[in-house]
């Protein structure tokens, strides 16, 4: 009776401590480097939307943005390489991606025309939302919620 | 034997109430509002589709990224409620550590 006891509850004892020992759910550490370029290219995004309000007719066209769309992409990259690196980080990454693809389709998007008032306000609170939910994430790994 | 199950059972009851309350762990309610959100957007670009205020192809541009969005949005809402369930496991681990004076 005794060994049946002892049996028993050291099992239910090493399952229940090994749960809390190592964790089932594992999310990669925060990243302060990906932090500061994530709030970096949201600045950006914000400084080319808010452009719109002052362009004329002539500068509202996709060729007078090609730089900013450079540098995006290029800032995307290295957020995805980097991204990509860390472990157990695969809801940052799949976010980046999608972030990526926005930013590829709102290129595409530009090329068909210049963006109208509305549009360059729906756009911008789109990317805004979207920047806040990678962050909310990022900031959710440094402080836990 | 029974009195020592109930009163682990009981803090760790306990230590899930505070965890639960304390972290975002169901935002089930979240995701029904920002999906009915996209829902209303898509209709609104529709609209524009018909008033001859965007063509199919910027239609379907605008869409896909909204819908970026969206996806984007239900990505945080599970990485901070895994983040969420790890920090309840990590609490109820520490239970029954102090609980087994480990």
């Amino acid at each position: 009776m005794n060994c049946l006891w002892i049996a028993k509850n050291g099992l239910v004892l090493s399952i229940l401590l090994a749960l809390g020992g190592c964790s089932l759910v594992s999310i990669s550490p925060y990243d302060s480097s990906a932090d500061k370029a994530i709030t970096k290219l949201h600045k950006q995004t914000a400084e080319f939307f808010s452009e719109f309000t002052k362009a004329d007719e002539l500068g509202c066209g996709y060729s007078h943005h090609l730089p900013f769309y450079q540098n995006s992409k290029v800032s995307m990259s290295s957020l995805l390489v980097r991204a990509r690196a860390m472990a157990d980080n695969h809801i940052t990454v799949s976010q980046l991606e999608l972030l990526s693809s926005s930013y590829a389709g709102l290129a595409q998007l530009h090329q068909l025309g210049c963006f109208t008032p509305a549009q360059v306000n729906e756009l911008w609170t789109s990317f805004d939302a979207s920047f806040s939910a990678v962050l909310k994430l990022e900031l959710a790994k440094k402080y836990g919620r | 034997m029974s009195k020592i199950k109930d009163d682990l059972a009981s803090l760790l009851l306990a230590e899930l109430l505070v965890q639960a309350s304390s972290n975002s762990v169901f935002n089930h309610h979240r995701v029904a509002a920002d999906t009915q959100h996209l829902a209303e957007e898509l209709g609104a670009i529709n609209a524009l589709v018909i008033a001859g205020e965007l063509s199919e192809e910027q239609a379907g541009l605008h869409k896909q990224l909204r819908l970026n969005g969206l996806k984007i949005k239900l990505l945080a809402i599970e990485g901070v409620e895994d983040i969420a369930l790890e920090r309840v496991l990590d609490g109820m681990g520490r239970v029954i550590r102090r609980f087994y004076g480990n």
